[in-house]
């Protein structure tokens, strides 16, 4: 909201120069964001919070000047005209019927009017302010908004059917033709203020355009009221239309600044339009709050803010920003609240106005001993956190992907199928589902890199997937292009499928989780025999693989080779074992065999280390796969396998005897079980 | 008939230090010591000599013979040291390191984890929660009353649920303090990072999801001193001991008093620039004085326990400690970007 300098200088003493003031405003509370000095006036662009409907005025901003540097408000002195009386216009003529939405109606009759041009005073301080000057009457009802923060709407009277102002809930077909020439359908929530037949104004929001003060305007009603902020917010945002009516409506306005304003708005239509004030009708329902009256402990207020401020420091604060001292005692003042801070009602509220009158740059600082209660540990957050270490030693880089996607994005993954969660107010398609799947996340960034010609991708992301409303912890990991970069290396070619399922293993390992498997598995996403499911104890954690041509020609990546995971890290979470145990180390030497095997191509050499382990019993330390060949010198069918085992006994050295006839076991069981041709 | 040992002696050492290599050490040592060697040659000759010079020339013969040994001994070690120095010469050593590629934190996970590490060096504890929320955590009981204009600095997302009560993407961490309450009893000392959501239209300084870390502390006696206090202890150890501060006034619905806490700009250090909206002040918490509405709605007695609670955005924090530009580029995850963290 604009502020004009000048014109706050009507209610106020300022010695301040614009900054200075400005500075003094901010650090009250009252924050000012700009300053322009157009040669004849600076403008203060203020930020007024939505508790504080009293700035929006200069009288307000005024008010909080004097109680800031202790001169005196100097509010605008309000003749009281004498009533004349005028057949047809009675309080019978005003009727609030929606008692809630409406709780003060002030109606003033003036005659005569003369609609012209303002006088270049009034116009100029309208137009410093960015309002439009439109005639002398409308004018007058926005410098009245501008000085008090009342909105006041001037209505033609003589165009009020059977001259009567009706305050009620529209009717189902009501429509109105706003000034702005707009057809607005109404419906029965929206507050309306209606003459002896129909609307004639969207109370609080925006007048009708045939009951409009113009040229030929001879009569004019003015109306002052106090509207129900819920109501006013209501038929805002219903109708989409918004003013600085409206906007002072929603937040409250002030009971008494109704007929302050009502009556300085009048005075002001007399003087300068030569009106003739008649009557004012002025309505009150019963729900109007009686005034608040809070109890300040003096104690309790330097207790809370750790501060030493005397109980006649805080009166004389209070004072001056308008509130009234009923009783005063050694240690605590009942104060009473005016009409205009509705946002006062206890004890905290009035040691947050002391508190920033008397300065927070005057509270010292302390630093307290911090004590807290036992938290329960939060496994999930280590678990991340060691995930994270292991990968970023890995040479894989943390990425951070929305948790909001289109439909389009998961359709584009061939996951369309994946039942998601609809946002109900999205800004746009990028923002319409809650994210089933971390994939798109993974492919977006793949793209986004290699678009910018950045080929060589590792990375990885702890983030969130939703099933329904529920929330699942997932890692996902994606990884691209070459092995190695440097000039030592660079020979060894691209990464392949057993980089992504090694970075698996090898977190698998360092979380301690044993007994789990990698099921090749045809999943979606994935080319077909590429992909495999992660199965921890037979429960499903996740799955790998390498992304289908399909997918990535859907995402316009050129590229092949792209493999990517998703695990779930509450299923790791639920395996893991972070403790460590000592196992003495073996006193006897160990003996390595090795076993080299031809096996059908289609045999899985999973199924191979099973029946080696199973056979080779206890003795069994290790078994690594040495050599892994197919192609040429072999038969095409098959494939061609070197294990190396490494026997030990933790008593004693194991003889060759003993092995022998272990190896000759395997052998036996290989190819009584498989279709393999093991090389003796 | 027999060459001076003199002369021998000297065309002897001569040819051993300007040996090149063991082969032709070797060579020397056969020529004079070998089998046929010269000093061999003159010991086997003795006989022919007179008696009387024989132990003479016997002893210089024998001198000779044993200098010429050690002399080759030591020059062999010094080949040997010479050809290994030679050999390292061919390796340029100035070639890249064959380095072990680190990956890198995302630039927010830092911050993160810097701000946590701070709170939690002075005796905070984190604790995470939902980022689907109710109506009631996100909204109610922190006293932002559902028709009210205050609600209006919290715009929300909502999910659309198939009947049961409405739930929302959270749009701060603050819900989490609601809960951490209701759970455990005072005194509480916790930080809360996490994901928040606001229907904001995407531009270099907005995006719809982005990180907030929440904290509060409450306990029978705690004060608005204390609050600035702690917080100025964080912002000195994220931007610096010089940096200054500036406590303001402000409105939160969950808090009375409300503060909002400014940095002097790190950039034109107070003076005014872009960064700071010609301020010369940057705004990196919200904070405040738990409000007595909030203690009702989790159960704690407002008479008994006071607290603080205060917020902050961490990407903004982030855009400032490291001079990042463009909020679009924390999700946009180029890899330029990431690997300069």
């Amino acid at each position: 909201m604009k502020i004009s300098y000048k014109w706050l200088k009507d209610y106020v003493d300022i010695t301040l120069k614009p900054q200075a003031l400005a500075d003094r405003l901010t650090m009250a509370g009252l924050e000012v964001t700009s300053i322009s000095n157009n040669g004849i006036d600076t403008i203060l662009e203020i930020e007024v919070t939505s508790n504080r409907p009293d700035w929006l005025s200069h009288i307000g901003v005024a008010r909080e000047i004097a109680a800031i540097t202790g001169k005196k408000l100097k509010i605008p002195t309000i003749s009281k005209p004498k009533p004349k009386p005028k057949k047809g216009f009675t309080p019978k003529s005003i009727q609030i019927q929606d008692k809630t939405g409406c709780l003060r109606y002030i109606g003033t009759l003036i005659k005569n009017v003369e609609v012209k041009d303002s006088p270049a005073w009034l116009k100029k301080r309208i137009e410093s302010l960015g309002l439009r000057s439109v005639n002398n009457i409308v004018d007058i009802t926005n410098f009245c908004l501008l000085e008090w923060g009342q909105p006041l709407h001037a209505f033609d009277f003589d165009k009020l059917l059977k001259n009567k102002i009706i305050v009620r809930r529209a009717d189902k077909n009501e429509k109105i033709i706003t000034i702005d020439g707009t057809v607005r359908d109404l419906n029965p929530e929206i507050l309306v203020i209606a003459d002896g037949q129909k609307p004639v104004a969207i109370a609080g929001v925006m007048g009708g355009a045939n009951t409009e003060v113009t040229g030929s305007t001879k009569n004019v009603l003015l109306e002052s009221a106090y509207f129900d902020p819920a109501a006013i917010r209501h038929a805002s945002r219903k109708l989409g239309l918004s003013s600085e009516s409206s906007y002072r409506f929603e937040r409250n306005v002030d009971v008494e600044g109704v007929e302050l304003a009502s009556k300085r708005a009048a005075g002001l239509i007399c003087n300068l339009a030569k009106g003739k004030f008649l009557k004012c009708i002025d309505v009150k329902t019963k729900r109007l709050k009686q005034p608040e009256k809070v109890l300040l402990s003096i104690e309790k207020l330097n207790r809370i803010l750790g501060v030493n401020v005397s109980t006649s420091q805080t009166r004389t604060i209070l004072q001056r920003l308008g509130f009234k001292i009923i009783k005063a005692k050694k240690d605590s003042l009942t104060v009473g609240v005016p009409s205009f801070r509705q946002d006062v009602s206890r004890q905290e509220d009035l040691i947050e106005e002391v508190a920033r009158i008397y300065g927070y740059q005057n509270v010292p600082l302390r630093l307290p001993a911090v004590r807290t209660a036992k938290i329960e540990p939060q496994p999930m957050r280590t678990l991340k956190e060691k995930i994270r270490e292991m990968l970023i030693a890995g040479g894989l880089n943390e990425i951070i992907s929305y948790n909001l996607i289109s439909r389009e994005q998961l359709k584009r993954c061939g996951l369309d199928s994946l039942e998601s969660t609809k946002i109900v107010n999205p800004l746009s398609k990028e923002q319409e589902i809650l994210r089933p799947t971390a994939i798109a996340g993974l492919l977006s960034c793949i793209s986004n890199n290699l678009s910018r010609n950045i080929e060589d991708i590792k990375i990885f992301e702890l983030g969130e997937i939703f099933a329904g409303t529920r929330e699942i912890p997932v890692l996902s990991i994606a990884m691209t292009g070459a092995q190695y970069n440097d000039w030592f290396r660079k020979a060894k070619g691209n990464l392949t499928f057993f980089d992504l399922k090694g970075t698996a293993e090898s977190l698998m390992e360092n979380l301690g989780i044993e007994d789990y498997r990698f099921v090749p598995k045809s999943l979606s996403v994935f080319k077909e025999g590429a992909a495999a499911v992660l199965d921890i104890q037979d429960s499903d954690a996740g799955f790998l693989g390498e992304v289908s041509t399909q997918v990535l020609d859907n995402w316009e990546i050129k590229k092949d080779k792209i493999f990517i995971a998703q695990l779930r890290i509450d299923k790791l979470n639920e395996f893991a074992n972070l403790e460590r145990r000592f196992k003495p180390l073996a006193l006897h030497p160990s003996i390595k065999r090795d076993i080299s095997l031809l096996i059908r191509k289609d045999t899985s050499s999973e199924d191979v280390v099973q029946i080696i382990k199973k056979e080779a019993g206890i003795f069994l330390k290790n078994i690594t796969l040495a050599d892994f060949y197919y192609g040429q010198q072999i038969p095409s069918n098959f494939k061609s396998l070197t294990y190396s085992l490494e026997y030990q006994a933790q008593d004693r050295t194991l003889k060759d005897e003993e092995i022998n006839q272990i190896q000759e076991k395997i052998i036996q069981a290989l190819e009584g079980q498989l279709e393999v041709k093991v090389r003796r | 008939m027999f060459r001076d040992i003199t002369d021998i002696e000297n065309e002897a050492l001569k040819e051993i230090q300007e040996a090149q290599d063991i082969s032709g050490l070797e060579r020397i040592r056969i020529k004079y010591l070998g089998r046929r060697g010269i000093i061999t040659d003159i010991m086997s000759r003795l006989p022919q000599l007179a008696p009387e010079q024989r132990p003479r020339v016997g002893k210089q013969a024998n001198d000779l013979k044993v200098k010429l040994i050690s002399q080759i001994s030591e020059r062999q070690r010094n080949l040997k040291t010479q050809t290994s120095t030679e050999r390292k010469a061919d390796l340029d050593l100035t070639l890249p390191g064959i380095r072990q590629e680190s990956g890198h934190r995302h630039p927010i996970t830092r911050i993160v984890e810097r701000i946590c590490d701070i709170f939690v060096g002075i005796g905070f504890k984190i604790i995470e929660g939902p980022e689907i929320e109710t109506e009631y955590n996100n909204f109610t009981a922190l006293n932002i009353p559902i028709d009210h204009p205050s609600r209006d600095m919290f715009d929300t997302f909502y999910l659309e649920t198939k009947g049961q009560q409405k739930l929302l993407l959270r749009s701060h961490t603050s819900p989490v303090q609601i809960r951490a309450m209701k759970k455990y009893k005072p005194p509480l000392a916790v930080i809360v990072p996490g994901k928040v959501y606001r229907p904001d239209a995407v531009d270099a300084s907005h995006s719809f999801m982005f990180h907030q870390v929440e904290g509060f502390f409450v306990d029978e006696d705690v004060k608005f001193s204390d609050l600035k206090g702690i917080l100025t202890h964080f912002s000195q150890e994220m931007f610096g001991k010089d940096i200054k501060m500036r406590f303001r006034p402000h409105f939160f619905p969950f808090t009375e008093p409300s503060a909002e806490i400014d940095i002097s700009c790190i950039i034109c250090k107070g003076k005014g620039c872009s960064a700071c909206g010609k301020k010369g002040w940057l705004e990196i918490l919200g904070a405040g004085m738990i409000h007595p509405n909030v203690f009702e709605a989790v159960g704690y007695d407002s008479k008994k326990n006071t607290g603080f609670a205060f917020g902050m955005g961490v990407e903004r924090i982030a855009m400032l400690k490291y001079g990042i530009n463009d909020i679009r580029l924390f999700f946009e995850n180029d890899l330029r970007f990431l690997k300069q963290f």
